[in-house]
């Protein structure tokens, strides 16, 4: 499976530009960006769950500012996305994405965090079985600003109980997995910043739903020691990222998504050595059921790639699947 | 006579005038030329006719049909005159051409660069994209790049008798914003791989790239050079590369250059303890958002005996609000004094003040002059 939001085309970005200056309406930006939904859909031949890219978002926190209350200048009333919603400059400063060349807006949380429950349902699209990413209740509290609640703890659970809340609509377009991406512990681990809080269990189990399947994702971060966050907790599945991770000797009681295909360079991976890779990881880890997938997100790559990259990882789950 | 404390300067980009932005590509619109000529009437621009004149043969009063490459070339050279003519009339003391001929910083400098090529389209945020590149050989300057920064250099030269300071892409941002393909051993761990690919390719960039372009300019006569490095304190393991790519682009240098570093919007306290060791001259920060890092920085400078002069950004270039002159005199005070020489404070915006129109961009670089002269009152100057 993907672990996370996807590029967009040339042609898309080209269309988005436009609209962005008064010269491309919104049903042409929708109808690119539906084109570009369906590409990556079709490439995902064999995926245990099936996502979109979520290209409409504009960063992994728009639409959610949207869809739950509790962000200044939230600007949605009712009904469908719109896609010029949270395009504004009122959402928050551009903040740099992690080690990155691309930015997302800082959301500020200026009251309570909650929703109706069919909110982010509503914007995204029927792919199938699917999964849906949204950032980890840990990255999520490390990377908003927060006027509202007294501590992390609290910022986190509510907005973990909103995901929950979301779920059975979500369930009922498709969206039976979520995988919750956390992003910031991996940083925070790199700058020796990271303290794991007691809190994080709690917010785990505050989003699990019974019918849904959800996974936890660690991108650029040292494999085993992180497994041992995503143990502690209800989560169904924990992804690592298999190109950061040095020691391959860790285990888990959880399933295990191995991200082994990279999101950060352009290469595309041949079938054979991603075969080996996998089966390298599997003979040394241990854990109970294995998918496999993307490191980080595909947004890092050009639209292009990001489909051969796809293409690369659904070949080998098929070769797999054949033992 | 010893310099004046607090010199004055932009960090290096300015926003295209609304006339420059459709140039060739739509009909100018009256109002729109109306305002050129007066703006650059109030600015004492002598090159304002050649936009619009009364005879109707002004660069703007053109048929989009007629217009030629030699045209658009002139209209970026005037758009140029513009933006040092704001800077000396908002009165700082270093100037450069705003960048009127570049689009952007960084797939503008890969174009000139052998060894890069276009990789594919990626959203930076909202509707804003940029090409990102692959290195996919080993790099060097190309000629029709370092003819372009001798050139661009010499036109802002002929134009302005005050200090002038090209600026360039360092190398550590080049690379940390491209693909390493050429540098991929894809042997032993993929992160170690990285790491060393990363390493490989930065050295290439500082060597190959910036160097030259380095001594081109020096060659030119630049007194001052400008290396812009957004990048550079996003990963503390790094930071030795980016010191060490940093000495090597210096060494371009004449004696006596004055070798300035633009950082921005990062935790400058991951460059510690390696920017001990860097040969800049001259760091030009961020600073109006007053992050605790970055007080904690200008300590850390003081602490570690580093006598770089710390160009203070005093003017926050993602807002419209312009910042009074006591606020600024009273950032560029409380600098001095954490610094603990005023000798050591330069004054300038956060970042380029491409991100705010002309007329705001201009305000802000007047209150900002007021605010140094405010500040230098306080030493008797």
């Amino acid at each position: 499976m993907l672990t996370g939001i996807a590029s967009r085309s040339s042609t898309t970005a080209k269309v988005h530009r436009l609209f962005r200056d008064g010269k491309a309406s919104e049903r042409e930006l929708r109808s690119e960006i539906a084109l570009d939904t369906q590409k990556i859909v079709a490439a995902q031949k064999g995926f245990a769950f099936v996502s979109g890219g979520q290209l409409d978002w504009l960063d992994l926190f728009r639409p959610i500012t949207e869809c739950f209350t509790g962000f200044r200048n939230s600007s949605r009333k009712s009904g469908a996305f719109n896609y010029s919603y949270g395009a504004n400059e009122s959402v928050g400063p551009v903040t740099r994405w992690f080690r990155t060349n691309t930015f997302y807006r800082k959301p500020h949380v200026d009251f309570r965090i909650d929703c109706a429950g069919y909110e982010l349902a509503e914007i995204m699209p029927d792919v199938g079985r699917a999964v849906l990413f949204l950032p980890g209740p840990y990255s999520f509290a490390r990377l908003v600003d927060n006027s509202f609640y007294n501590s992390d703890e609290a910022l986190a659970i509510d907005y973990s109980k909103a995901i929950a809340k979301s779920s059975e609509a979500l369930r009922k377009k498709g969206y039976s997995c979520i995988l919750l991406v956390e992003h910031s512990v991996g940083f925070d681990m790199s700058t020796g910043t990271f303290k794991s809080p007691d809190w994080f269990g709690s917010a785990i189990s505050a989003v699990k739903d019974s019918g849904t399947t959800l996974g936890i994702s660690f991108p650029k971060a040292e494999a085993g020691r992180v497994v041992g966050l995503a143990d502690g907790t209800e989560a169904d599945f924990v992804g690592i990222d298999a190109l950061y991770t040095e020691d391959l000797r860790f285990r888990t009681e959880k399933d295990l998504l191995l991200g082994v295909v990279d999101s950060s360079n352009i290469r595309v991976e041949n079938v054979a050595d991603l075969k080996a890779d996998i089966e390298a990881l599997v003979k040394s880890a241990s854990a109970a059921r294995y998918y496999i997938g993307t490191n980080d997100r595909l947004y890092d790559v050009p639209f292009d790639i990001a489909l051969r990259k796809i293409g690369a990882l659904s070949e080998v789950g098929g070769v797999l699947d054949e033992r | 006579m010893r310099d004046r404390l607090f010199p004055t300067q932009e960090v290096g980009s300015l926003q295209r005038p609304y006339w420059l932005q459709g140039f060739g590509r739509q009909r100018q619109e009256q109002r729109t030329v109306e305002d050129a000529v007066a703006w650059g009437k109030r600015l004492r621009v002598d090159e304002v006719g050649e936009l619009a004149n009364g005879s109707g043969t002004g660069l703007l009063q053109k048929p989009l049909g007629s217009i030629t490459d030699a045209d658009r070339e002139r209209a970026k050279e005037i758009a140029t005159i513009y933006a040092i003519r704001m800077q000396e009339s908002a009165g700082l003391d270093i100037l450069f051409n705003g960048e009127q001929q570049r689009t952007e910083m960084y797939s503008f400098m890969a174009n000139f660069v052998n060894g890069m090529s276009e990789a594919g389209v990626l959203n930076a945020f909202d509707a804003n994209y940029f090409t990102k590149f692959s290195i996919d050989g080993d790099v060097s300057v190309s000629e029709r790049g370092d003819a372009f920064f001798a050139r661009e250099f010499a036109f802002a030269r002929k134009h302005t008798g005050r200090t002038l300071k090209p600026c360039l892409t360092g190398a550590y941002t080049m690379v940390d914003w491209s693909y390493l393909e050429h540098y991929m051993r894809r042997n032993g761990s993929p992160r170690a791989d990285m790491e060393k690919a990363k390493e490989s390719a930065v050295i290439s960039f500082a060597d190959n790239v910036v160097r030259p372009l380095i001594r081109t300019l020096s060659v030119k006569g630049a007194a001052m050079v400008q290396i812009d490095e957004p990048a550079a304190a996003t990963n503390e393991a790094e930071s030795r590369i980016f010191v060490e790519s940093l000495n090597r682009s210096f060494e371009g240098a004449w004696n006596g250059m004055e070798k300035a570093v633009h950082l921005c919007y990062s935790d400058y306290r991951r460059l510690f303890p390696h920017i001990a060791d860097s040969k800049a001259t001259l760091y030009l920060i961020e600073f109006t958002n007053h992050a605790t890092n970055t007080f904690e920085a200008l300590r850390l400078f003081r602490e570690y005996g580093i006598k770089a002069k710390i160009g203070v950004g005093v003017v926050d270039i993602h807002t419209d609000a312009i910042e009074s002159p006591e606020k600024i005199r009273d950032d560029i005070l409380m600098a001095a004094k954490m610094l603990g020489d005023p000798s050591l404070v330069s004054v300038n915006p956060d970042c380029g003040l491409r991100t705010r129109r002309p007329e705001i961009a201009y305000a802000k670089l007047c209150s900002m002059v007021k605010g140094a002269e405010l500040a230098r009152r306080e030493f008797g100057e």
